[in-house]
């Protein structure tokens, strides 16, 4: 990683952008950081065991420097991430430069990862994509009754939590679907099943970017990733739409969308 | 009211409270008063439709029709077929009662680890 060191370095040195967003080895545990000198990035790290939602994080240090360019270390999904980010104004373009860094083939096969690598790598080698959809034909297969139990006796172990969507580096709004309490009893245990979980796993059908951050999130070991996944396999098959590819292409299911009137096939 | 107008979420609550069916109903594609509601309306629902089946209920419970206000005929014909097939699959698995009696974290499927 010295290559990335050394680019991160002369950014900083130049000017280039005024910190980077990235994490630091603090007593061990990687820890986000926003390093502001060259001397302090001696203790920036790339740990594969811990990974962390800093694009989530960019929002609020962006919104409160808003003059200043920040950098940002991404992975493949966390590239994406900020595609997603940029496309609904949540960060301004111009004002991020992500540093691209590739992912481990072993990490892109326990991530089952379509693309472990940003659209540009500073060094070492990328990664083969990891396709892999056993997880949802497991569940596919089964009949639908067996279907139902199986999501029901997982979604009831969920203890709301929140986990699941604060780590979540496509969420961002302000006002949330699962804190409406038009739909969802605020502040009632155990939180109502299934709505809770398919109230978020429809949110993220056209915003899913899949690294997988909320099921490693989800003190139950609730695999809500699968759900995730389903519905975003869904609008790649119909739309041809696929979460954080290209800046310039709005998802399909937003009420304004991307002002085509295409119906579902689309994609085929 | 545009079918535009139905949040998916609309639909998961009407689940939630037990309904065995939900359907929606909007004006004909191409004859949206405001352009393209039910455009989305479209889209929104072949989404929802694969994912509550994937978890387990059945696609049929959720239906979309394209009604327009002349048509009374028709919206007798799809209000009585519907409800003949909702009839034939039985109550909703998320009626309250039925809900009550699953425990957390039972181990349903075994074949299935968590992680
Ligand atoms: S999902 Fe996993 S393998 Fe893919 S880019 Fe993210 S961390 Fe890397
Ligand atoms: S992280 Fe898990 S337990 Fe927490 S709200 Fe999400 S699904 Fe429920």
């Amino acid at each position: 990683m010295d290559k990335t060191r050394e680019k991160m370095k002369r950014m900083l040195e130049e000017k280039e952008v005024s910190a980077i967003l990235a994490l630091r080895r603090n007593h061990g545990h990687p820890t986000p950081f926003l390093f502001t000198k060259a001397e302090e990035l001696k203790d920036w790290v790339a740990d594969e065991a811990n990974r962390y939602p800093l694009t989530k994080l960019l929002i609020k240090i962006a919104r409160k420097h808003q003059s200043d360019v920040i950098g940002i270390i991404v992975r493949g999904c966390e590239e994406r991430s900020l595609v997603e980010l940029l496309k609904n104004f949540q960060l301004r373009q111009g004002k991020v430069k992500a540093i691209g860094i590739a992912c481990s083939q072993e990490l892109a096969n326990r991530c089952r990862c379509d693309q472990p690598f940003p659209s540009q790598v500073e060094e070492g080698q990328v990664a083969k994509p990891a396709t892999d959809f056993s997880d949802l034909e497991e569940i596919e297969k089964l009949t639908e009754e067996d279907r139902f139990q199986y999501w029901m006796s997982q979604f009831g172990k969920c203890i709301k939590c929140y986990g699941c969507r604060n780590i979540c580096p496509a969420c961002f709004c302000p006002t949330c679907t699962l804190e409406d309490a038009n739909l969802i009893k605020p502040g009632g245990m155990p939180p109502e099943i299934p709505i809770f979980h398919l109230h978020k796993a429809y949110h993220m059908a056209d915003r899913c970017i899949d690294c997988g951050l909320c099921e490693e999130a989800c003190p139950m070991g609730i695999p809500v990733r699968r759900l995730y996944r389903r519905v975003k396999k869904s609008v790649k098959d119909l739309f041809g739409y696929i979460p954080g590819e290209k800046e310039d292409e709005k998802g399909p299911l937003e009420f304004l969308g991307d002002g085509s009137y295409e119906l579902p096939g689309a994609g085929k | 009211m545009c079918s535009g107008r139905i949040s998916p979420h609309f639909i998961l609550k009407a689940f939630q409270e037990g309904a065995d069916g939900v359907l929606v109903a909007g004006c004909h594609i191409g004859e949206c008063h405001y352009g393209k509601g039910n455009y989305i309306t479209a889209k929104r629902m072949v989404v929802m439709k694969e994912l509550i089946q994937f978890i387990g209920l059945s696609p049929t419970r959720l239906r979309l029709e394209w009604i327009a206000t002349s048509e009374g005929n028709k919206f007798a014909q799809v209000v009585s077929h519907f409800t003949e097939e909702i009839t034939q699959l039985g109550p909703s698995p998320l009626r309250p009662k039925r809900i009550a009696k699953f425990k957390p974290g039972q181990e349903v499927v075994g074949a299935i680890g968590i992680r």
